[in-house]
């Protein structure tokens, strides 16, 4: 769970008015691998955030289109200030990284070119089992937040395809409605899968969405 | 008014964007071969066709020039038909899409504007769009998943007119505009249909009472009066272009009713003159500058001459974006049309984003404040390291 007080919401600022996150050109990235599902999942984060009536966009940024190349993507989220939307150049400042595998660090990029633009008192969400950082805190300031979303799928739908337990962690960390985020993405899921499978994942999800557990020093 | 006219909302990328708009055409024929960054639109067509949402023959061809070829086939027999592809696809499809203009069939591809090889590149560039523009086709330039939707409604109705008949190509950039997800507007389904109409055959070549030939041979003797004879065709496409674009914000509500769209001052100093998803970062440039403006050509063949000169008149200094190297000429192809238009303005030709090259608004600030430095002659390469 994530430990009261150095909750990475207590950034976010509440919107009165529909009783969500106030995002402003609220911008992710992701790394992952191809294959893994990162662009399945923001595409779906992209999805239902329109549906809780923000402005969005989601872009990948392929590489060599290749199975477990390192793919880029994007999502930003907004209320307001649409031009930004229409800019299809890849953003530079980041408010949210999300790290669906480690393997690459040391490997396809560096510690560096995973925080590249990421703003200091932003989020770092990363996917694995472990609680020590991965070694970004000595690069890092902002909150270092910790799921283990392959496992969790593994133990769910038996593959590594850690895309579902990452948007339940970002569900949680965003503050976005729970139920409301579940029911979206079991509408989402049966546009692929029938029956267990979504309900394999949507367990996946909601497992995301609990076993989150942030660094502390 | 209600801005959107009963439209359905849908958060969709722009190959998502097109299927829609071919689920609710239902074309005839789709003759296909994947490339990225199109793959989707046959991959989500082909769905359709499996689920029987739509009774199209979908043939999947073994190139991309057998794709082309197929349509052509069933263009001429009378048929709507339809493919989509990209880059090395596209080159490949050239020597087609001379026989589909020059026979006068008026059918539709979907492009994704994508650098061409070597070496090899997966990303943006409008290599192949500008490679093919003197195959007598209609080029509509979208500049989001709006307006591949829009056009590609748009696209059938302006091919298929009487005086037109000419085949139009709508295209859109590689993964900027192919693979971004947003959220859209779409019409219901019969407001769709109703927009784009029956088909219309004119001597279709399965109509056996009145039979025709297609693809004949011309001797010198004629060969030139009918080169001539398509050019009216051509001319032609582009006064339906407005027609038609004037009839689609009418009728929906939405959408730039001009084949040239200004964004920014009202009498700016100076203007941005680019194709495609690269003017949402220039939207945002000229409201950095202030006294500054877009002006986008929404169709880049024909090339909308009078409505660049009216839109560009009493700017006094312009800069044409090109995503595409010059390649021996002294200017790239827009650059090189919009220093023909003869303009009092200073201009200056700008490459920017090949192969996907990152380009901010910061870049395109910086290059406007530093316009004096440019060079007249050749032109300016943004964000290449030295």
């Amino acid at each position: 769970m994530i430990k009261e007080g150095i909750s990475p919401l207590a950034i976010f600022e509440k919107n009165a008015t529909i009783g969500l996150m106030k995002f402003e050109n609220f911008t992710l990235r992701w790394h992952s691998r191809a294959g893994q599902g990162a662009v399945t999942a923001a595409n779906f984060m992209g999805e239902a955030l329109a549906d809780l009536q923000y402005k969005t966009i989601s872009f990948p940024d392929y590489g060599a289109e290749k199975r477990g190349a390192h793919v880029v993507v994007y999502n930003r989220f907004s209320e307001s200030s649409a031009e930004e939307f229409l800019d299809p150049a890849h953003p530079r400042k980041i408010d949210l990284v999300v790290l669906m595998d480690p393997s690459l660090v040391g490997v396809e990029i560096d510690h560096e070119a995973v925080l590249k633009g990421l703003k200091k008192d932003g989020i770092l969400l990363i996917n694995t089992e472990k609680t020590d950082a991965s070694g970004f805190n000595k690069l890092f300031s902002g909150t270092i937040v910790h799921v283990p979303a392959t496992k969790i799928a593994q133990e769910t739908v038996g593959r590594n395809v850690p895309n579902v337990p990452m948007a339940g962690a970002l569900t949680k960390i965003l503050d976005l409605p729970a139920d409301k985020m579940a029911n979206l993405l079991g509408d989402h899921l049966e546009k692929f899968f029938k029956g267990e499978l979504v309900e394999k994942n949507l367990v996946g999800f909601h497992r995301g969405q609990n076993e989150l557990t942030t660094f502390t020093p | 008014m209600n801005a959107t006219k009963n439209a359905i909302t849908k958060t969709l990328d722009g190959n998502a964007a097109v299927v829609e708009a071919l689920r609710q055409i239902n074309p005839d024929v789709f003759g296909f071969y994947p490339i990225t960054p199109t793959s989707y639109i046959g991959e989500g067509f082909s769905k359709l066709v499996a689920d029987g949402k739509v009774n199209t023959e979908y043939v999947c061809a073994e190139s991309e020039h057998a794709a082309c070829s197929i349509c052509v086939g069933a263009a001429a027999a009378g048929g709507r038909a339809v493919t989509a592809t990209a880059s090395q696809g596209l080159i490949l499809m050239a020597e087609v899409l001379w026989n589909a203009s020059g026979m006068r069939l008026p059918m539709v591809l979907i492009n994704g504007n994508r650098a061409l090889s070597a070496p090899l590149s997966i990303h943006c560039g409008h290599d192949d769009l500008y490679a093919v523009r003197d195959a007598g086709w209609g080029q509509l330039v979208a500049k989001n998943a709006q307006e591949a939707y829009d056009f590609t409604l748009c696209a059938f109705r302006i091919a298929e007119a009487e005086t037109v008949r000419t085949p139009v190509m709508v295209a859109m950039d590689c993964f900027h505009t192919t693979h971004t997800t947003q959220k859209i507007f779409l019409q219901p389904d019969e407001a769709a249909q109703k927009f784009v109409g029956e088909t219309v055959q004119k001597n279709p070549l399965l109509d056996i009472e009145n039979p025709v030939s297609y693809g004949n041979f011309d001797k010198p003797d004629f060969y030139m009066e009918h080169k001539r004879a398509q050019l009216e065709g051509q001319k032609k496409l582009l006064e339906e272009t407005k027609t038609i674009f004037k009839s689609f914000a009418k009728t929906f509500g939405r959408g730039s009713e001009s084949v040239v769209e200004k964004i920014g001052a009202e009498n700016p100093d100076l203007a941005f003159v680019a194709l495609g998803s690269v003017c949402g970062t220039l939207e945002r440039a000229v409201k950095k500058l202030g006294n500054a403006a877009v002006i986008r050509p929404r169709i880049f063949r024909p090339f909308p001459a009078e409505e660049l000169r009216d839109k560009l008149s009493g700017v006094k200094k312009i800069i044409v974006l090109d995503r595409c190297s010059p390649a021996g000429a002294d200017w790239a192809p827009l650059g090189t049309e919009v220093r023909s238009l003869g303009l009092e303005a200073e201009i200056r030709n700008g490459i920017y984003g090949l192969g996907s090259r990152e380009t901010h608004a910061d870049d395109f600030v910086a290059l406007a404040n530093n316009f004096e430095k440019l060079s007249t002659e050749t032109p300016h390469w943004i964000n290449l390291r030295d």
